[in-house]
């Protein structure tokens, strides 16, 4: 017989039972608020430290961030060709921080050992500075070196990231191309004059890291990109400017001359493929150079042209009409006296002279008549219409105009004296600018170190035009003659037909007035092929050693001769016949 | 009812878990996002650094001193213009 639980201990057990579930469910009520009141507790915590953090905590938050720079690169300078000229690297600083050593006595030692410093250098290098937290032990190191820095990891000694601008192409060009500063800016030559289009900007880089230093994550707004400057391309060839600067080296060695320019220009354009100054300056090596072996002299100095200014003269009295072809031009057997009383006198007592002869032989008497025929008004107009006394368009820091006397101040001496060269002063820039100008056909150009591009030319160009195409080729086919039978025959080639002028002109005496004696600048100016001339050379050659020779077709032809039948080989252009070979090619 | 306030818990933990499994990948990929930023600069100068070494041994004072050392002779690389077809020259007397 089953045992009936009394009705009494089944309403107990109820009673308990609905006693037991209210109290479960009001301890589970209230743990749930406590729990939502402490997780609402921890929100508003997070939602503190995030945007109101204590003053105490910043620091040390801080110094959980690290910040790294990215560097900008400066834009590269290239040749035509694309050769780097100039770049920007990143190089290694080594330094110490005297504080952070832990054992000052084996320090120096433990460096000198590790990275092969001599140890009594690095010694002498802390004590020098021991107050500071910077002392420099090598300002570029290598990788190899920087890379056992990190190995080591020697308390107190550390590496620095810097940039540092690079001249692979070393002394070549180095007065055009110029250097920069510390800070990175241009400080001369093209560094400066395109200063506003090199320079990078410099980037950042902001993460959190932890207690090891490995990086965690970047702020949304801790990522600045760098921006590298831009590549500037140039006319420059290094390659003939190689062929310049080796031959500016031999011809003075071998005339004993303590400084030379030459110049390599395409006429057709303007363009300068190679700006050769000697002695040579290396940017990369300047150390404490004083300013006048970095001055880029093919635009800053100037000198009187001599000789080479007859070819100038000539092309204008010929295309003015002041003189034609075959007129005989008498030339008083050497010795001439003007009609205001000037006594001039020519190397060689020449007679009657023609025209074009006048030139081919130099002869300073046939162009001081045909000077007095223009009159000073015709000469100063065809010395600035040749673009001299004024500055050109090549943009190269420091460059000055030339002098050229005003009209007013010009005498009756200057009828004889302009047409020989003198009475004016030229830098070797506006030299080539001007035969330039004679062998493209009597138009002017600018001289340039930016490259042309020709898709960039118009379809119709419009130049100013100088002299009649009719008196440039006059003019071009004379100077020809010059170097075949004139005073530049050793600029004479076997392989192009070049022509050219020369030059010995006499130089200013500063201190006493006059000329000086036994000083002179031979200078030569040359174009190739005559029939098309792709390439115009200029040389400059100061106080050569007059023992060994002064002339300008002695000194300056023979040098621009080899430089441009260098260059015109290299540009693949074709040499002309030979007359000796036979003979008749025909279909 | 404790069933219920089990699932709730339950769910929850599983939420919670989720959420943090979720940042440990941001933070994962936040640490090799910067790892790469890193690795990218440490390329551009390795790049910097090799153009400046090539273009200190490809100068042509450097070339030509090289061709000279081993006998070779150089030749423009563009050809000359060729000569005109039809041409008489005949020798001068």
């Amino acid at each position: 017989m089953s045992r009936r639980k009394p009705a009494t201990l089944l309403l107990n057990r109820s009673i308990v039972a609905a006693t037991g579930s209210r109290r479960v469910i009001v301890v589970g009520q209230i743990f749930a608020v406590l729990l939502t009141l402490a997780m609402l507790g921890v929100l508003w915590r997070v939602g503190s430290l995030q945007y109101r953090p204590n003053e105490q905590i910043v620091p040390l938050t801080n110094s959980q961030r690290s910040q790294t720079a990215l560097h900008g690169r400066r834009g590269n300078l290239l040749d035509r060709t694309g050769r780097i000229i100039a770049t920007t690297r990143v190089a290694h600083r080594l330094f110490v921080d005297p504080l952070l050593i832990q054992d000052p006595n084996t320090f120096s030692e433990q460096v000198g050992y590790r990275l092969n410093y001599d140890p009594a250098s690095v010694e002498r290098k802390i004590a020098d500075r021991q107050h500071t937290r910077y002392v420099v032990i090598d300002q570029q190191i290598s990788d190899e070196r920087v890379d056992l820095v990190r190995m080591f990891k020697l308390a107190g000694l550390a590496t620095e990231p810097y940039l540092v601008r690079d001249y692979p192409q070393g002394q070549l060009a180095g007065h055009v191309i110029g250097f920069v500063g510390r800070d990175g800016g241009g400080l001369e030559g093209l560094e400066l004059t395109l200063n506003d289009q090199l320079p990078g900007t410099g980037g950042s880089l902001r993460y959190w890291r932890d207690a090891k230093r490995r990086p965690l994550w970047v702020h949304q707004t801790g990522y600045k990109p760098p921006t590298d400057g831009r590549a500037v391309r140039l006319s420059l060839d290094m390659t003939i400017q190689s062929f310049a600067e080796q031959q500016l080296a031999d011809t003075c060695e071998k005339f004993a001359a303590p400084s030379a320019q030459m110049i390599v220009m395409d006429p057709d354009t303007g363009e300068i493929l190679a700006m050769a100054n000697y002695p040579p300056f290396n940017p990369a090596r300047r150390g404490n150079d004083p300013a006048h072996l970095r001055r880029n002299r093919c635009v800053t100095d100037t000198f009187e042209p001599g000789s080479t200014f007859k070819a100038f003269i000539w092309a204008a009295a010929t295309d003015g009409g002041f003189a034609q072809l075959g007129e005989k031009i008498d030339c008083h057997k050497g010795l001439y006296v003007t009609t205001k009383g000037r006594r001039l006198r020519d190397a060689h007592a020449f007679d009657l002279l023609d025209w074009e002869y006048v030139l081919i032989k130099s002869s300073n008497i046939g162009m001081a008549i045909i000077g007095q025929r223009m009159g000073n008004a015709q000469l100063y107009r065809a010395v600035k219409m040749f673009g001299f006394g004024a500055i050109t368009a090549s943009r190269l820091p420091g460059e000055v105009g030339g002098i050229v006397h005003k009209l007013s101040k010009w005498t009756h001496y200057s009828e004889s004296s302009i047409p020989m060269g003198q009475e004016v002063a030229v830098t070797p820039l506006q030299l080539a600018r001007g035969f330039c100008i004679i062998a493209n056909g009597g138009r002017m150009i600018s001289p340039t170190m930016l490259p042309v591009d020709p898709n960039e030319l118009r379809e119709t160009p419009i130049y100013e035009r100088i002299i009649s195409p009719d008196a440039a080729y006059q003019t071009k086919q004379v100077l020809r003659r010059v170097v075949t039978e004139g005073t530049g025959r050793k600029a004479n080639s076997d392989q192009f037909a070049i022509f050219g002028k020369t030059g010995t002109a006499q130089i200013a005496d500063r201190v006493n007035g006059g000329y000086a004696e036994d000083k002179y600048t031979s200078v030569f100016v040359c174009g190739a092929p005559v029939d098309d001339p792709q390439l115009v050379v200029a040389v400059v050659v100061h106080e050569p050693d007059k023992k060994k020779g002064y002339y300008g077709g002695t000194v300056a032809a023979p040098a621009a001769k080899n430089v441009i039948v260098q260059s015109l080989t290299y540009l693949g252009v074709a040499p002309m016949l030979n007359d000796d070979q036979p003979v008749l090619v025909c279909r | 009812m404790y069933g219920k306030v089990l699932v709730l818990i339950a769910f929850t933990t599983v939420i919670a878990m989720l959420l943090l499994a979720m940042r440990q990948q941001r933070v994962e990929a936040m640490h090799e996002m910067v790892s790469l930023h890193r690795q990218i600069n440490s390329n551009r100068q390795m790049i910097w650094e090799w153009q400046s070494r090539i273009a200190d041994t490809t100068n042509p004072v450097t070339l030509r001193q090289a061709l000279k050392r081993t006998g070779l002779e150089l030749e423009p690389a563009s050809k000359p213009k060729p000569f005109p077809v039809m041409m008489v020259r005949v020798p001068h007397e």
